[in-house]
């Protein structure tokens, strides 16, 4: 198990071209990549991710990475066949409220 | 003032006579204290019946068995029916139910659980975040981002179920049901820096899992743990 290559660690190296012309945009990125994939970030912020991103390979990976994961739980986890039997209980589970409430 | 107006030509029936707006008369906010309860009843099964789907697939993540999801969903519908006059239309009407729904979860249904709650809370050992992280620091190889595509739903259902619960909902929520963070901070009635580190320390869980069910599968080389 190695623990060199943390993101803190990885990126000011490999950016160190940018980092040296406006802050640090590798950790910037790093940092806000989820909520930049979340859709978090205000449109200046995401506009600067998306600059940097164009340009550096090393974020870019990262950010495809985590967009992967983002998309298999997005596909898979939201689809569950509802039972026949649980949507005709909720028919009558409704229709009885809409009794009780209208009476 | 609009509204007033779009509500009142509503009430007379008079859809003809409205200016003609952007919106259509279904999108104007109603006022759930103008109603009478056959309308609220009307609304309620119009805008509510259509997210039962939604609603399952959340009780599913949550409770991870078909008959407690299906008793979930049903109490849900029972509590959010009666409270229903209190949700303020044009807000996000998911979003409520969802709260309601993880509020039952919490507090009622999960206490009658034989099996006790998962009680890892913020606290998920060392070892794991620290495992999680050596091989995730990098990034899912593209071959990996590949595998991922590749594993069925199933798999990835089951990698989600495996999580402790406070990251599985806040993942769930963020990811298939695309809630902002501040959505899931009421959802989960907790600070928003509490959902962002859920979601940070879900996700690094959620990724190393997945990476062993695709070397299972053979999709990628087990990583090399030296």
């Amino acid at each position: 198990m190695t623990f060199e290559s943390t993101p803190e660690q990885l990126n000011p190296e490999s950016g160190s071209a940018q980092a040296a012309q406006a802050g640090c945009p590798c950790s910037e990125a790093n940092e806000h990549v989820w909520n930049y994939l979340d859709g978090e970030l205000s449109e200046q912020d995401c506009s600067r991710i998306k600059e940097h991103l164009a340009v550096c390979k090393e974020c870019r990976d990262q950010y495809e990475s985590e967009q992967s994961l983002k998309e298999a739980v997005s596909r898979s986890c939201g689809c569950d066949e509802v039972p026949i039997t649980l949507r005709a209980e909720i028919s009558v589970l409704v229709a009885r409220l809409r009794n009780q409430s209208c009476n | 003032m609009l509204m007033t107006q779009g509500y009142v030509a509503s009430l007379m029936g008079g859809v003809s006579t409205l200016p003609s707006f952007n919106v259509s008369i279904d999108d104007l906010p109603v006022d759930p204290a103008d109603e009478t309860p056959q309308e609220q009843a009307a609304r309620f099964e119009r805008e509510v019946l259509p997210l039962v789907d939604s609603l399952y697939a959340g009780a599913m993540r949550m409770t991870r068995n078909p008959e407690d999801a299906a008793d979930l969903v049903q109490e849900t519908i029972e509590r959010a029916f009666k409270a229903f006059d209190k949700f303020k239309p044009g807000t996000n009407l998911k979003a409520w139910l969802f709260r309601i729904q993880t509020n039952n979860f919490i507090n009622g249904y999960r206490k009658k659980q034989r099996q006790p709650a998962q009680s890892w809370s913020e606290e998920v050992e060392d070892w794991q975040m620290a495992e999680a992280a050596a091989h995730t620091a990098t990034g899912l190889k593209s071959a990996e981002a590949i595998a991922l595509e590749s594993l069925p739903d199933s798999d990835i259902k089951d990698a989600l179920a495996e999580i402790p619960e406070e990251f599985r909902l806040a993942v769930y929520f963020a990811d298939v049901e695309g809630f902002s963070y501040k959505e899931i901070s009421e959802i989960m009635d907790t600070p928003v820096g509490t959902v962002m580190s859920r979601l940070h320390r879900g996700r690094k869980l959620l990724r190393e899992s997945l990476r062993e069910y695709a070397a299972e599968r053979g999709f990628v080389a087990p990583e090399d743990k030296s």
